[in-house]
């Protein structure tokens, strides 16, 4: 927390803090203000009153001064063309113009001019700046929190600042034209500020159109009001804590547009129809004081601004060369402060670490671990960045950061002689350039590669100077590598201290894609609003698991932008990019349409129609689809986890695979496991791999690796009942939270995944019941959980979202497959112009010859296959049946075929 | 610290009072910002300058490892060779940076009598 709002009643004498309610304080009883770490930021009243009053007059002065600027520059200006002129005539040989004119009339006019430029120097200089600026602000400490919540606000603590003082000039006319009559206008100055180019600017990036109708309407003046001058005051204290948060020093038109939207619920409520929000337009303005504070510290000249010495020309005369070295490198220094830009956002933390171990004297080497995406080299030109900068300690000031190009040094090997001549004259130019840090992407490949004549790994020729730390060594390397190739060598592992590199926020992610918008823009000629970014940054949180944020959420945003690029679209909105994220991993994740919300809503008749006689299983389901689709879900869970109990062929897998089908289309695969081949727990490798690759059969494809490719699909747990316990709870964490770690130590998610287990537990039960009384299909799902309960653990079977009981088919619900599976039949005969009929009474005949108890459907496939698509298949090979025929298959015609 | 919230009314002397308040304002803030602001910004500016050229130059990094051998090498021909460098380089890099001030000097001389200059030829204009 940076900032406290508070109100003064001065009646009462009391102090109030304003939290989640910004109300427009009218009475003058009730003066706010603002707190931050030093200052406290207000308005008095008089000085409101006043400024309000001299606006207008003070408005015209210097439109006048600007005027007679202006003019007395005119002439002047004219002039110096014709002095301009005659010189040009003068090389020509040709009449000077200038005889035409007097003397004395050049001269007036050229002094003239020397005082309108001086005039309008001195109103450029007045509009830029303003006559006191708003200290930064840091985190209230803890203490500092408590104190205030216990009633002592520390106000004498602080420095008093009038908030008109820090108003930037444009703020001061928006905000002064709407004020007449002791009277303010919030309509008139909420369109001032639209209007404004700052205004503009935020309303484009965030998409909206400040001509629609629907702002209009909403910010009319039924929601916009008039109010009494004292109203300003807490419009100004609200604008004034955008400023501090925005860490801008002066208050802006993008702090009072904020400050509005905060202040009326009627431009709330077009914010949250538009699905923006406040942060959003926050994220803008910082945006904009970033932009503006880059450009300032370009400003070398601006004593305000820190300038970091470098060195200079004749830094490199101290250091010593790297003939050889600058071959197989790349000075990242260099690079990056003739590219600028800025590395390690959300890394700040780490990179402190990384900067504090290199300027030891000793022990100063550093490894990066991370994940893949994670940045790690990012914080390597970050650091390059910083040293660009000077703000580094002492020790390392003017150093530089040379990458190491392995491949190259590799190559270049047999030129040298061997790779460890090459090696040797490479490090001994570094240790005598004494200003050289090393940089090593991906450090396990030196580890892999061998010289040619020692057949040491380049790591062992290169360990001496590592282990002597005569320079800074920083490299990169993932977690798997890690384990793999620098653990087990205790010397390579004990030169480097480790510094662990995780995934950044969303809130780092969001601010690194910030930095590369320009570019992107120039590369793809067009608009990125901040909501596509935002929509880019949560879609590749929630659906991208193969890489890291921030490398997810950037390559989404670029994968968006090139094809935005393609259709020749200029503005990147979010849906655009969801548009591109579906379209990448082949599931909806936009927004749910007005067609596919009918889709929904119908789900459950469609998956009906396809698999019968389960309506209750079929419900659940849905019901979790619909909470998935729309959001609600908890995203680190599985879409949804079930476990099917019930005799065999009564469509627990089917449903499976149409669960699959209508949710993640047709192309998406079913993971489909045999849980009886689990039985031991030495096939545990099957579903976590093993931690080394075998080299002799090569490396296997595991359950892990199934779902890590197909993380859109439903994994259906067959006969569940049937494997090891211990291999069951490696589900546990799965059904839970989400996710399994491999042996490899990656984590697979399984956010997005439908699971579902089967189990013919209780089948026994359900059938003798059934062939009793069908009644008592209540009482026998009784039984048959109790079953479940004696033989699975009860925490296990309590992580499901349901357990469903599925019922043995009636001889209606058999007859209505029979007329599915015929369809089924009709539209592959379709395809050979074959039309198939067939009369009423053949899917009831199917139904009672193929029934046979306790098998469920699957007879009636087989009846099918038998008696019907064998006789159908017969008559096209004798051509009793061609294409473009019709053909009825009568019920008599099962008698004839079984015969 | 909080107001009283006393607030006047706009009359027509007052209207006056406040418009010529404002010219004498305008006048007052102009001969401010020319003789006070802009000279204290030219100082910082002159130390910037000062700071900037030096290291752009590397005066005092020269001058302080004046005895560091040419490029590290430790040999008697990098030691020769780095101090001969640097004597004959100071001198020159000396000389563009008091260029550079002298120049500067003489635009804050110009900035100061500017202001008079003008209006004394302006007076003299119609006499010319």
């Amino acid at each position: 927390m940076k900032t406290v709002l508070g109100y003064h009643d001065k009646q009462k004498e009391y102090y109030g803090l304003l939290d989640k309610t910004l109300p427009l304080l009218i009475q003058e009883r009730y003066e706010p203000f603002l707190i931050t770490t030093r200052e406290l930021l207000m308005v008095r009243t008089t000085v409101l009153d006043r400024l309000s009053i001299e606006f207008p007059i003070r408005h015209i002065v210097r439109k006048a001064k600007n005027s007679i600027g202006l003019a007395l520059m005119i002439p002047g200006i004219l002039t110096s063309l014709i002095y301009i002129t005659d010189f040009a005539t003068a090389i020509a040989q040709s009449q000077s113009v200038s005889a035409f004119l007097p003397a004395w009339l050049t001269n007036l006019t050229f002094w003239l001019a020397v005082w309108g430029a001086m005039i309008l120097w001195h109103e450029t200089y007045k509009s830029i700046t303003t006559s006191a600026r708003i200290a930064p602000s840091v985190q209230f400490s803890e203490h500092d929190v408590k104190t205030m919540k216990k009633g002592d606000l520390g106000l004498s603590k602080r420095t008093t600042r009038s908030i008109p003082d820090v108003l930037q000039h444009d703020a001061y006319e928006l905000l002064f034209s709407a004020v007449k009559d002791k009277h303010i206008d919030m309509h008139t100055l909420f369109w001032n500020v639209i209007n404004s180019p700052r205004g503009q600017l935020i309303l484009d990036r965030l998409n909206i159109d400040p001509q629609s109708s629907s702002l209009k309407k909403t910010a009319d003046r039924k929601h916009l009001p008039v109010y009494e001058i004292t109203a300003a005051r807490s419009l100004l204290v609200y604008a004034a804590q955008e400023a501090v948060l925005a860490e801008s020093p002066t208050v802006d038109p993008e702090h009072l547009l904020i400050a509005l939207f905060k202040v009326f619920p009627a431009l709330m409520t077009f914010l949250q129809k538009k699905r923006l929000n406040i942060e959003l337009l926050r994220y803008v303005a910082a945006w904009i004081q970033i932009k503006e504070t880059g450009v300032e510290e370009t400003r070398i000249f601006n004593p305000r601004v820190p300038y970091i010495p470098t060195g200079g020309i004749a830094r490199s005369w101290i250091y010593g060369y790297t003939f050889v070295l600058s071959h197989y490198s790349r000075d990242l220094t260099q690079e990056l402060s003739r590219k600028g830009g800025h590395y390690g956002i959300g890394h700040e933390t780490e990179l402190e670490e990384v900067l504090s171990i290199l300027s030891k004297a000793s022990k100063h080497n550093v490894l990066l671990v991370g994940e893949s995406g994670t940045g790690k080299t990012s914080i390597a030109k970050g650091i390059a960045e910083r040293l660009n900068r000077g703000t580094v300690p002492p020790a390392i000031k003017g150093m530089r950061v040379i990458q190491l190009d392995i491949n190259g040094l590799i190559a270049a090997g047999p030129a040298y002689g061997n790779l460890e001549t090459l090696v040797q004259q490479t490090m001994q130019e570094l240790e005598r350039a004494g200003n050289t840090i090393l940089f090593i992407d991906e450090i396990q490949e030196i580890v892999a590669v061998q010289g040619q004549e020692s057949k040491h790994s380049l790591a062992g020729i290169l360990l001496p100077y590592i282990m002597e730390s005569s320079f800074p060594i920083v490299g990169t390397i993932t977690y798997a590598d890690y384990k793999k190739f620098i653990q087990s060598r205790g010397s390579l592992q004990q030169s480097f201290e480790m510094v662990e590199i995780h995934e950044v926020t969303t809130d780092a992610a969001f601010n690194i894609i910030l930095t590369m918008i320009e570019s992107l823009e120039r590369q793809y000629q067009l608009k990125i609003t901040f909501p596509a970014i935002l929509s880019a940054v949560e879609l590749a949180q929630r659906y991208v698991h193969d890489r890291k944020l921030p490398d997810s959420a950037v390559n989404i945003i670029e994968a968006a932008c090139a094809s935005a690029h393609k259709d020749k679209v200029v503005v990147l909105t979010e849906r655009r990019v969801a548009q591109s994220v579906s379209q990448r991993i082949d599931i909806p994740v936009e927004e749910v349409t007005v067609e596919e919300a009918t889709r929904l809503m119908n789900l459950e008749t469609d998956i009906k129609s396809r698999v019968i006689g389960q309506d209750e299983a079929v419900h659940q389901i849905v019901e979790a689809l619909k909470r998935s689709r729309t959001g609600i879900r908890d995203p680190r869970k599985p879409i949804g986890s079930f476990l099917f109990l019930g005799p065999t062929g009564v469509g627990k897998t089917y449903l499976a695979k149409t669960v699959g089908d209508v949710y993640f289309g047709e192309k998406h695969e079913l993971i489909r496991l045999d849980m009886s081949e689990f039985k031991d727990i030495s096939s545990i490798s099957r579903f976590l791999g093993s931690a080394e690759d075998n080299a002799s059969s090569g490396p296997t494809t595991t359950f892990l690796d199934l779902v890590q490719r197909n993380p859109y699909s439903v994994v259906l747990l067959d006969e569940m009942e049937k494997s090891h316990p211990h291999i069951l709870d490696l589900f546990l964490q799965v059904l839970d939270e989400g996710h399994m770690t491999n042996a490899k130590g990656e984590t697979v998610s399984f956010d997005n995944t439908i699971i579902i287990a089967t189990s013919n537990i209780g089948s026994k039960t359900l059938l003798d019941t059934l062939e009793r009384d069908n009644a008592l299909f209540e009482e026998s799902k009784e039984q048959v959980l109790s079953e479940l309960r004696d033989t699975i653990r009860v925490e296990f079977l309590n992580r499901f979202d349901k357990i469903v009981v599925f019922s043995p088919h009636s001889s209606e619900n058999l007859a209505a497959i029979a007329e599915l599976l015929l369809k089924e039949l009709k539209d592959r005969l379709k395809e050979k112009e074959v039309t198939l009929d067939w009369d009423e009474s053949l899917p009831q005949a199917i139904a009672r010859n193929a029934f046979q108890p306790g098998l469920g459907a699957r007879p009636l496939r087989r009846y099918i296959q038998d008696n019907i698509e064998s006789l159908i298949a017969q008559k096209l090979l004798e051509h009793s049946i061609k294409p473009g025929d019709s053909f009825l298959f009568q019920t008599d015609f099962l008698r004839s075929a079984s015969v | 610290m909080f107001s009283s919230g006393q607030t006047t009314a706009l009359t027509q002397p007052r209207r006056v009072f406040i418009s010529s308040q404002a010219v004498i304002d305008e006048i007052v803030s102009f001969f401010h910002w020319w003789y006070i602001e802009m000279p204290s910004r030219y100082v910082g500016l002159f130390h910037r300058i000062l700071v900037i050229s030096d290291d752009t130059l590397s005066i005092s990094l020269l001058i302080r490892t004046i005895f560091v051998p040419w490029h590290r090498d430790p040999s008697w021909v990098g030691r020769g060779f780095g101090i001969a460098m640097r004597l004959l380089y100071l001198p020159f890099a000396m000389l563009l940076t008091l260029t550079c001030m002298l120049i500067l000097a003489v635009c804050v001389i110009l900035w100061a009598v500017l202001p008079g200059i003008s209006l004394i030829f302006l007076l003299k204009t119609p006499f010319t």
